[in-house]
């Protein structure tokens, strides 16, 4: 894996902002915490210098107390090093005893508290010191005073723990969004390989994925191999129809041609009579077969509910059933209805009534005489419905009950009979177009067109 | 009736306005859709039949501009196989009506006539007459010589087409589109068997050279008084 692709990733990029917004929080946190930290620290120190004060002014009230300048000399023997400062000044500032450092002048210097620099040769730790001025009951002033030591070694732990801390994030966001972006690369590369792989031709390749659960790039997968699968389909569709057209048509054309050379050869008034009019009749099964075929395309090739109205489908039955009910009767047929009442959906009413106007007209040229033919509407728990066409026919055997639904597809037994074979596929078409599910089951004897959908919920106004 | 023939292919048209000229109508032809506009704005025709693929400007353009034009010539649109799904296009564009290719000739001169023949407003009628025969579309009955006669649904709205277009002929594809809302083929006898059913009922008590409803062979169907 190249390098320069790996640092153009959204991972990797995603990563360092996300450290960069880390680091800046953490900055923001830490002067925080830090100010909070220095000011808790001043006052401890303080708190300590005023203990320290108040130690001194008690034993100086004592009756018995030494003077001030005895016990400052008494406490300066027992600091050993130059942590704590102690002096007395006199009126005008001047340092009577003490350890303040050279050059640290008080002189004008009000009582309370001050913060003074101490020389760098004084103490290599630390540049200042926290000190208190108390003015004793005779005038002079005392002097009490802690280094700041204590509190910069405590600002320096914090930044020193910061910077770190900051570190570390900035090499496990590199890291990790490295990684990351290496693993992104990986699965953007898979699908960039399937991809490859279907533009060279192969429409069966489909981007790798976890069936069950996975991240959002399994998700991502296995909808494009929705896609594919639904793209496949659609080609092969394609490829289907024009073999069908290669095949169905051929057959006619070919007698046409025949015909109209033997008609040629003949030359007898007559035959050439009789030679054109089968010859139209041929060309007239030939755009019958091709309008079907290209319906069937159309239907398939329509986007899902495009258009689509309701329907009241027991009124359309009942139409259906009364229209065709003279004509079963001609032909020696009978047509019964048992259609429920306001069963509405969403659907293409045209295309409706050809469906069910193709199943009964199937049931219909495959029965015999005397043969019963059932249209029935149920309504199917609360949201569906079951629409039925159930004939007394021959039939249909269960290893078949898939495959009429394909184009051109014909039982043995109808291949003498009339028709393009394509009806069902039709009636499958749209079907499939509406979301309706299409099933053939027995009806003991017989054959039962079943199909199954949702309806339309009825919204009382 | 003077009728305007747009359609680029030379063939088709040939056949077209030989047919057409042959049922005694006045043909003009233009092959292109510019020549077609310039001739259906300038001139007046009873109908126009136009193709929907032209070169230069397609029907559906044309149609849309003579429209806006306010030319109201009724307007056959002829589409390919395969184009139906937009008839409704066509018939948004201001189309009267559609016949898909390939055809027979008769179904177009029978599409043609009863454009022809079109009211120029379709004014709302509550009753139909053909010689004895009344249809009371309100009250949706029907009588012939005073009798009333009992008619499914179905057959009141094949009836009612059948009056509206007295003396035209009507194919059985204008019946399965118009009374059936069928757009496709059926491969049993619908339209036969309710003619004939509807036939029983309004002219066999009538006896021989009564008839109204007469089968044209050929192409169609057509309800006329008797001569």
């Amino acid at each position: 894996m190249r390098l320069p692709e790996l640092l153009r990733t959204s991972a990797l990029r995603l990563a360092l902002w996300q450290a960069l917004l880390f680091l800046f929080t953490a900055a923001v946190l830490a002067g925080i915490v830090g100010w909070q930290v220095h000011v808790f620290g001043r006052d401890q120190l303080r708190a300590a210098v005023r203990a320290d004060t108040q130690r001194l002014l008690d034993e100086l009230e004592e009756p018995d107390g030494e003077r001030p300048e005895a016990l400052i000399a008494t406490r300066l023997r027992a600091i050993p090093t130059t942590h704590d400062l102690l002096a007395l000044l006199s009126h005008d500032g001047r340092m009577l005893i003490g350890n303040l450092p050279p050059g640290v002048d008080l002189r004008g210097v009000a009582a309370g508290w001050h913060s003074v620099n101490m020389p760098p040769s004084y103490d290599a730790d630390d540049s200042s010191a926290e000190i208190w001025l108390q003015r004793l009951p005779d005038g002079r002033m005392l002097v009490v005073g802690r280094n700041r030591s204590s509190l910069v070694q405590l600002d320096e732990t914090l930044a020193g723990a910061f910077l770190i801390a900051s570190i570390v994030t900035l090499l496990l966001a590199l890291v990790g969004g490295l990684l990351l972006g290496r693993s992104y690369l990986r699965r953007v590369r898979m699908v960039g390989e399937s991809a490859r792989r279907i533009m060279a031709g192969d429409l069966a390749a489909r981007v790798p994925a976890r069936s069950i659960g996975g991240d959002e790039f399994d998700l991502l997968a296995r909808q494009l191999n929705v896609m594919l699968a639904r793209i496949q389909e659609l080609m092969e569709g394609m490829r289907q129809v024009s073999n069908d057209i290669a095949h169905d048509l051929r057959t006619p054309l070919t007698h046409l041609r025949q015909r109209l050379e033997t008609a040629a050869q003949d030359g007898a008034a007559d035959a050439l009579r009789a030679a054109l009019d089968s010859a139209q009749r041929d060309v007239d099964q030939v755009l019958a077969t091709f309008a079907a075929m290209l319906a069937i395309a159309r239907i398939e090739a329509r986007e899902r509910r495009a258009g689509f109205e309701r329907v009241d489908l027991s009124r359309l039955l009942g139409a259906l059933a009364e229209d065709y009910a003279p004509v079963a009767e001609e032909r020696g047929q009978r047509l019964a209805a048992r259609i429920a009442p306001d069963v509405y959906v969403q659907a293409d009413h045209r295309l409706l009534l050809q469906l069910f106007a193709n199943l009964i007209e199937n049931a219909m040229t495959h029965c015999p005489e005397h043969t019963e033919i059932t249209l029935g509407l149920a309504r199917e728990g609360t949201r569906g419905f079951r629409a039925m066409v159930a004939d007394r026919g021959p039939g249909i055997p269960q290893a078949e009950r898939t495959a009429v639904f394909k184009r051109f597809y014909r039982l043995d037994r109808s291949r003498a009979t009339s028709g393009s074979g394509l009806g069902l596929a039709l009636v499958q078409a749209i079907a499939e177009l509406h979301g309706f599910s299409m099933m053939i089951e027995d009806n003991n004897p017989g054959t039962r067109m079943l199909l199954r959908g949702v309806v339309v919920i009825e919204v009382t106004a | 009736m003077r009728i305007l023939v747009i359609e680029d292919d030379n063939e088709t048209a040939a056949y077209i306005v030989r047919g057409l000229s042959e049922h005694g109508h006045a043909v003009e032809r233009a092959p292109t859709g510019r020549d077609g506009l310039f001739l259906a704005t300038d001139s007046s025709y009873e109908v126009i039949v136009v193709d929907r693929m032209l070169p230069g400007m397609d029907g559906l353009t044309l149609l849309k501009t003579l429209r806006a034009a306010d030319v109201r010539t009724p307007v056959l649109v002829l589409t390919a196989l395969g184009e139906v799904d937009q008839r409704v296009e066509g018939l948004d564009a201001g189309a009267d009506d559609y016949l898909v290719k390939p055809f027979v000739f008769t179904e177009l001169l029978a599409r043609v006539q009863a454009l022809g023949r079109r009211p120029p407003l379709q004014e709302q009628v509550s009753a139909l007459q053909v010689a004895d025969l009344e249809m009371d579309l309100l009250r949706r009955e029907v009588r012939r010589a005073g009798k009333t006669i009992e008619l499914q649904p179905r057959e009141f709205r094949l009836l009612e087409y059948l009056m509206r277009h007295a003396g035209e002929v009507v194919t059985r594809t204008m019946l399965l589109e118009q009374v059936w809302d069928f757009h496709f083929d059926p491969q049993t006898s619908v339209v036969e068997t309710h003619i004939s059913r509807l036939r029983a009922k309004i002219d066999r008590a009538h006896g021989p050279g009564h008839e109204l409803l007469h089968t044209v062979r050929g192409a169609g169907y057509c309800l006329r008084a008797p001569a």
